[in-house]
């Protein structure tokens, strides 16, 4: 008897640990992939893989190895929500990335994620450096800015660093804000990368932010500026809910 | 090193001042040069190149 060839799909979603593959079917069926059928020789076939797994550290260091092309956290009880932007970067040659604010805050994110996706698209030593720094900025300005609806501002001295830090503990500890998530995306384009990070914040405006972070002598909010340094192009989408950073 | 640890330099230097003293960044190089450049650190920082010893 022959296996009939799996059918062809442009990204699959294997689940991992703590995750049943029966958990994944809605959202095979919304975003039109599918889970590897049994014995399928996925791996070998480069079909780009998601991972979808409740652990932590260790399955988000799996995802963004081959076979694997990006790790999305989820829990039984948290909305099974991969995203069509996730797919379409997997599926572009890319890695992907998708945590909740309370796994992701405290992880060295932005290091584990440029260093996966230096090493899988080769990039230079140079740019790889850079796109390390932006994403350092990005990420934290989507988790404690976005997703923790945290304002920078309190931060002019010791004691406002202090009530600052303990806002994000704070907030932190309320379930529907920890499980807002991060997305980081960094998918190749002629000649560098377009690395993408979105939040589940209120947004914001670019410019005015960037006008705002010009006034000398503030002792907050640098971050957007050291961005705008780093890559090639800086756009805002989504009402600012989406940074897209382009590296060439 | 990131914005945030800059946000601390500076509080730390206006810390400083209020007891007369004046914090110097001593040859930063590379990265953390370039996040003091990209982030206007020198404007607002004293910076000195010095030989070592």
């Amino acid at each position: 008897m022959t296996l009939a060839a799996p059918p062809p799909t442009r990204a699959l979603l294997d689940a991992g640990r703590g995750v049943a593959a029966s958990a994944l079917a809605a959202a095979c069926s919304r975003l039109g992939v599918r889970v590897p059928d049994d014995g399928e020789d996925w791996r070998r076939r480069g079909v780009p893989c998601l991972l979808v797994s409740a652990d932590g550290e260790v399955e988000l260091d799996a995802g963004l190895k081959p076979p694997y092309s990006g790790y999305y956290e989820w829990h039984p009880g948290l909305p099974m929500a991969v995203s069509d932007a996730c797919i379409d970067a997997v599926s572009q040659g890319g890695l992907a990335v998708s945590m909740t604010t309370a796994r992701a805050y405290g992880l060295q994110l932005a290091a584990i994620f440029a260093g996966a996706l230096a090493w899988r698209l080769e990039l230079a030593e140079a740019m790889a450096a850079d796109i390390e720094m932006a994403l350092q900025e990005a990420v934290a300005n989507a988790l404690v800015h976005g997703n923790l609806g945290i304002s920078s501002e309190p931060r002019g001295d010791a004691a406002g660093f202090r009530a600052y830090c303990a806002t994000i503990d704070d907030r932190l500890a309320d379930p529907l804000l920890a499980a807002r998530r991060v997305e980081v995306f960094g998918v190749p384009v002629p000649g560098g990368v377009k690395v993408t990070v979105t939040d589940e914040g209120l947004g914001f405006e670019l410019n005015r932010e960037l006008a705002r972070e010009a006034l000398v002598g503030e002792k907050w909010g640098r971050g957007l500026r050291i961005i705008s340094g780093l890559a090639r192009r800086v756009e805002t989408l989504d009402g600012g809910r989406r940074v897209e950073m382009t590296f060439v | 090193m990131d914005s945030a640890a800059l946000s601390m330099l500076l509080i730390a230097r206006d810390q400083a001042h209020t007891r007369g003293v004046e914090i110097v960044l001593t040859n930063p190089r590379g990265r953390v040069r370039q996040l003091f450049d990209l982030a206007d650190i020198p404007a607002m920082m004293a910076i000195e190149e010095r030989e070592r010893p």
